[in-house]
């Protein structure tokens, strides 16, 4: 394949584009956070169809099950993401890689 | 002393943590991320002059990375299904804190999405990748990659908002099956 140009760690065109929360939509969710309150009540469906009635629960992060997204699940959402990334990406380079490489260059430099 | 390949190898070898890291976020399973990042290596070594010099050397080996891993969900498929379905089970566990997201309840939610969602997801969000070059790296549209990242992100808010709320349980499992099967996770 035609490889990329640019750099990889490119992160920035994350943060201006459409497809994303954009810093406005974050922040309307926010203020509506303080609106309503953080520990806000709201309907859920059991899980449990006998019981049939919905039951009122709290939800302590402020998420409803209409998809309206909650932004402090988002944040963590994107800390973990980085974090499990970076959790292996920062072990050292296993002893096989190293070996498997110096083979692969000795093999190149025989006539 | 051939100047052309030391420089490879130290370039491979600077990169090999990242390749480890995505292996592991596509297959969820250190050995088997350890064996694609080998034969990815070996796929380079050999194919070198198909990378044109000058561009993105680390946007290539994840290329040659995901390809081999797809490629090989493709001869494994049943297998990996099978999989996936014992983990859709796993996810109906009530989190230690409610409100507080640890790693291990990310993980499993990060485990219960399509893969192709998953992949753009973690080249977006932890490899630091533009969505154009997660977009090359996967083969498909720009918007497709944003599609599925958008799409990734709030599987897992909802995914996880559900487990922090402390509302958990056969639903959610559920919810999961039901989004892999609309979104199939394989191209």
């Amino acid at each position: 394949m035609a490889a990329n140009t640019g750099s990889a760690g490119n992160a920035s065109e994350e943060r201006s584009d459409p497809g994303h929360l954009d810093d406005k939509q974050e922040l309307r969710r926010e203020q509506e956070g303080a609106v309503t309150g953080s520990r806000h009540l709201y309907l859920v469906h059991s899980a449990d169809a006998s019981e049939g009635l919905p039951v009122v629960k709290s939800a302590p992060t402020g998420q409803s099950r209409n998809g309206r997204l909650d932004r402090s699940v988002q944040v963590q959402i994107g800390r973990l993401l980085r974090d499990a990334f970076a959790d292996v990406a920062e072990e050292p380079v296993p002893e096989r890689f190293v070996a498997l490489l110096e083979a692969l260059q000795a093999k190149e430099q025989q006539p | 002393m051939n100047t052309t390949s030391v420089a490879l190898k130290n370039a491979l070898l600077g990169l090999i943590p990242n390749l480890r890291a995505f292996a592991v976020s596509l297959c969820g399973d250190i050995e088997r991320a350890d064996d694609l990042v080998q034969e990815t290596l070996l796929k380079a070594w050999n194919h070198l002059d198909s990378f044109e010099e000058g561009t993105n050397l680390r946007a290539w080996l994840f290329t040659i990375l995901r390809n081999t891993y797809f490629s090989e969900c493709r001869r494994r498929r049943r297998e990996v299904e099978d999989r996936d379905g014992t983990k859709a089970a796993d996810l109906s566990v009530h989190p230690e804190q409610p409100g507080h997201l640890d790693m291990q309840d990310f993980r499993r939610a990060l485990d219960v999405l399509p893969l192709d969602q998953r992949e753009a997801l973690v080249l977006v969000g932890a490899a630091g990748f533009s969505y154009e070059e997660a977009a090359e790296i996967s083969g498909c549209a720009v918007g497709t990659i944003k599609s599925r990242v958008n799409r990734a992100r709030s599987k897992l808010t909802d995914l996880l908002s559900v487990s922090a709320s402390h509302d958990y349980g056969p639903d959610a499992a559920t919810e999961a099956i039901v989004a892999r099967t609309v979104s199939s996770g394989m191209r």
